[in-house]
């Protein structure tokens, strides 16, 4: 099928020609920013200038969004106009602070940047037929969420902060905040554009990586971390192993007491708090992950019951179990390390068993219902014995990450080997550090490759 | 023609069949294997009763230490928290840079035998040291501070990804990879057309998924100094009176968290799932702003 026989596709419209097109739109865009530069800071030289960029911006959106002659100055103008006013809500908190760019600042100065970003999205919305409206308010986020971020983690440079609003008004860093507003607009623009120009595009992939980029930017700024920075404290690991090398198995125990074996005992309380912790927790996750199961739970009011329980349980992490048992029951003492262990496991191993037990096959079910068995003798004998291998793999699982989690309740003062490991820190002894360490490696080594080959056998 | 004789016993044999006698041994073996330990652990932890009845009211006690929040430093806290994303971020990143060659790597279906073998026993030995454990090793060379918690989580999660991302490799449909072999493809031509197009959605959804993580990893190192809110929320604990002040922290590294958590869980699934079509934001704002014509998507004869 060619074009010709197609009826629908006349002739092509004639273009107007292009140059006289731009023309038009250039001097538009600096006759209409004049009066605006003045509003915004004391120059019509400067208001020109933003016109200009205002122009390269709707160029930049009209390549992606095919503008038509009659929208690009209403666009263009509106983008004018929100670009100066944008610009002058931006600078009035900014020039007002005292000492430091708070988050309350920024997210006042932002607001200048969400303004803008809301007509960047109404021109993308105009231009391209078919986008989505939300399309206007997340660029007009985009812009702002830019803006406030770039503020943040400009403060944290350190220049900023010793700067007050009398000696930006003296001239004395005129300069240096100058800079300063070029990078956050930088910023502020480089993701507010990627995001408007991926949904003129209708392609996700410009936005996530400007934003990567842009974030990895600002994390590698704020932390002062840098390739180059890595690349030189390389050298740095010889002193690692000169430090950590040989392991100091065996130390008194006190300054002129005899060598004991003093690793023995907080080992041994880990491994105990280990064992109990995942044996109690994964017995006490049975009823709750078989009443938080539609399969076997057919109450509403139970199931949500058990499901929120166990949903609460899983939010909180294992240290701050940890902490709260500590302060409980007592510091230094293995107890509260094994009840924040059980709550760990109650919450991993009711999420596993019972998604496990949602997915069972339904059959033995209605065929244990149908022989008139009460709902226990179903659920015992139609239900448990398909997840009893999971069940098993699971436990061992846990058991697992229970010796790896162990290890670090000793930090907070919930006992275990991680009091030893910090305590040897604390007195810079790093080849017993070196030594508690690998007694844990070779630990979790040896129980996973136990716990993997029963699993197989399992399963 | 005589009908087979398919059950001869059945009709004489009246007895039950005599039950197997391994499983009730396994159930004593069992038994023992895994009561023996359990009452040896208990008798090692120092119970006490009393101080488990008294717990709900310590707890009580506790929480009215850090409330009601006291929100004067939330500036401060919040840069910190600032802080330990970027960590979290960074880390995230050196996890997913060099956990993808390695995922490769240890795939049985991309890699010979001889090198997956290695690079497996180094992904599981990188994820047999606990994030903290890790940090404290390198602490002698790189000193307190976020370059070594940067350092901890980035390797622990080149452990973690790079056996994810193995597993991923491993369950992607041959059929393309064969395709492109059978065209004359190279070897690295398969992986990047055949096994990168497929793998990529879920190794990305990992990569978020490690990112969530790796937050609170990197609060959690700030114990140890490593920088970040974990420090500061643990300096403020110090003392009664700034628990008020550790409560505001505790309570915008829960948002935050919980807020970064459901926009990645969102980017994840989109990412699997592709496409949601419009949702309740853009109806809304339709209908205000006028005409919201779905995107058309033009099907084009070959």
């Amino acid at each position: 099928m060619t074009i010709a026989d197609d009826p629908i596709v006349t002739e092509r419209p004639t273009e107007p020609p292009r140059s006289v097109k731009y023309i038009v739109l250039i001097v538009g865009a600096v006759l209409l920013s004049i009066p605006f530069g003045i509003l915004d800071i004391n120059s019509a030289a400067r208001g020109a200038v933003y016109g200009i960029i205002a122009y390269g911006l709707l160029l930049l959106l009209g390549v992606a969004s095919r503008p038509t002659e009659r929208s690009g100055l209403i666009d263009l103008s509106a983008l004018v106009v929100a670009g100066a006013v944008g610009l002058k809500l931006y600078i009035i908190p900014i020039a007002a602070r005292t000492t430091v760019i708070t988050w309350r600042l920024s997210l006042r100065a932002s607001v200048g940047w969400l303004l803008f970003g809301l007509v960047v999205g109404w021109v993308v919305y105009r231009n391209r037929k078919g986008t989505n409206p939300s399309a206007i308010i997340l660029i007009g986020l985009a812009f702002a969420g830019a803006a406030f971020l770039a503020l943040q983690a400009g403060t944290d440079v350190g220049y900023l902060e010793s700067i007050s609003n009398r000696a930006i008004k003296r001239g004395e860093f005129q300069n240096i905040e100058q800079v300063f507003h070029v990078w956050v607009g930088l910023i502020a623009l480089g993701i507010g554009l990627a995001v408007a120009t991926s949904f003129a595009l209708g392609n996700a992939v410009v936005i996530s990586l400007t934003v990567s980029a842009v974030f990895t930017m600002l994390a590698f700024n704020k932390i002062d971390f840098s390739v180059f920075e890595m690349i030189s404290r390389s050298t740095q690991v010889s002193l690692l192993v000169e430090k950590l090398w040989p392991p100091d198995f065996t130390w008194s125990k006190s300054i002129g007491q005899p060598e004991t074996f003093v690793l023995w005992e907080p080992f041994v309380e880990t491994l105990r708090i280990a064992v109990v912790g995942a044996t109690t927790g994964v017995i006490l996750a049975v009823p709750l992950a078989f009443s938080a199961s539609r399969m076997t739970t057919p109450n509403a009011t139970v199931y949500w019951f058990a499901k929120s329980t166990m949903n609460l349980i899983r939010t909180i992490p294992d240290l701050f179990w940890g902490i709260l048992f500590a302060a409980a029951v007592g510091f230094g003492s293995p107890f509260p390390g094994a009840l924040a262990m059980i709550m760990f496991s109650v919450a991993i191993m009711g999420k596993l068993l019972s998604e496990t037990i949602d997915a069972i096959d339904p059959g033995p079910l209605e065929a244990a219902r149908s022989t008139g068995a009460s709902h226990w003798q179903m659920v015992k004998s139609a239900a448990f014995p398909q997840v009893v291998p999971h069940y098993v793999a699971y436990a061992l699982y846990i058991f697992e990450l229970n010796v790896r989690a162990s290890v670090i309740l000793g930090f907070i003062g919930a006992g275990g080997i991680g009091r030893l490991l910090d305590e040897r820190r604390n007195f810079f002894q790093w080849d017993q550090v070196m030594a508690i360490v690998l007694v844990i490696f070779v630990t979790v080594i040896l129980i996973e490759s136990v716990s993997i080959w029963v699993r197989r056998r399992i399963v | 023609m005589t009908v087979p004789d398919l059950a001869p016993d059945a009709v004489g044999d009246t007895e039950r069949p005599v039950e197997p006698e391994w499983p009730k041994r396994l159930r004593w073996i069992l038994i023992l294997v895994i009561g023996l330990p359990y009452i040896w652990g208990l008798l090692g932890l120092e119970l006490s009763w009393g101080a488990l009845g008294r717990a709900p009211g310590q707890i009580w006690g506790l929480m009215g230490g850090l409330l009601p929040p006291d929100w004067s430093d939330i500036a401060e806290s919040f840069n910190k928290l600032l802080e330990s994303i970027y960590v979290a971020w960074i880390a995230s990143i050196i996890g997913a840079f060099f956990s993808f060659p390695l995922g490769f790597m240890a795939a049985t279906n991309m890699a010979p035998n001889w090198m997956t073998g290695p690079v497996r026993a180094l992904l599981s030995g990188i994820r047999a040291f606990p994030e903290l454990v890790l940090a404290i090793v390198l602490i002698p060379a790189f000193g307190l501070g976020p370059f070594t918690g940067v350092l901890a989580i980035g390797i622990h999660s080149i452990g973690t990804l790079g056996k994810l991302t193995s597993e991923v490799i491993e369950g992607v449909d041959p059929g393309p990879i064969e395709a492109i072999k059978a065209t004359g493809g190279t070897r690295f031509q398969a992986m990047r057309f055949g096994v990168v197009p497929q793998a990529m959605p879920n190794i990305l959804a990992y990569w978020l998924y490690r990112f969530e993580i790796n937050i609170r990893a990197s609060a959690v190192l700030g114990m140890i100094g490593a920088g970040g809110i974990g420090a500061e929320i643990v300096g403020r604990l110090r003392f009664r009176d700034d628990w008020p002040k550790a409560g505001a922290a505790l309570i915008i590294t829960i948002v935050v968290v919980l807020i970064i958590d459901a926009i990645s869980a969102g980017i994840r699934r989109r990412i699997i799932a592709g496409h949601p079509g419009t949702g309740p934001v853009s109806r809304t704002l339709g209908t205000i702003v006028g005409d919201i014509t779905p995107p058309v998507i033009e099907i084009q004869e070959a």
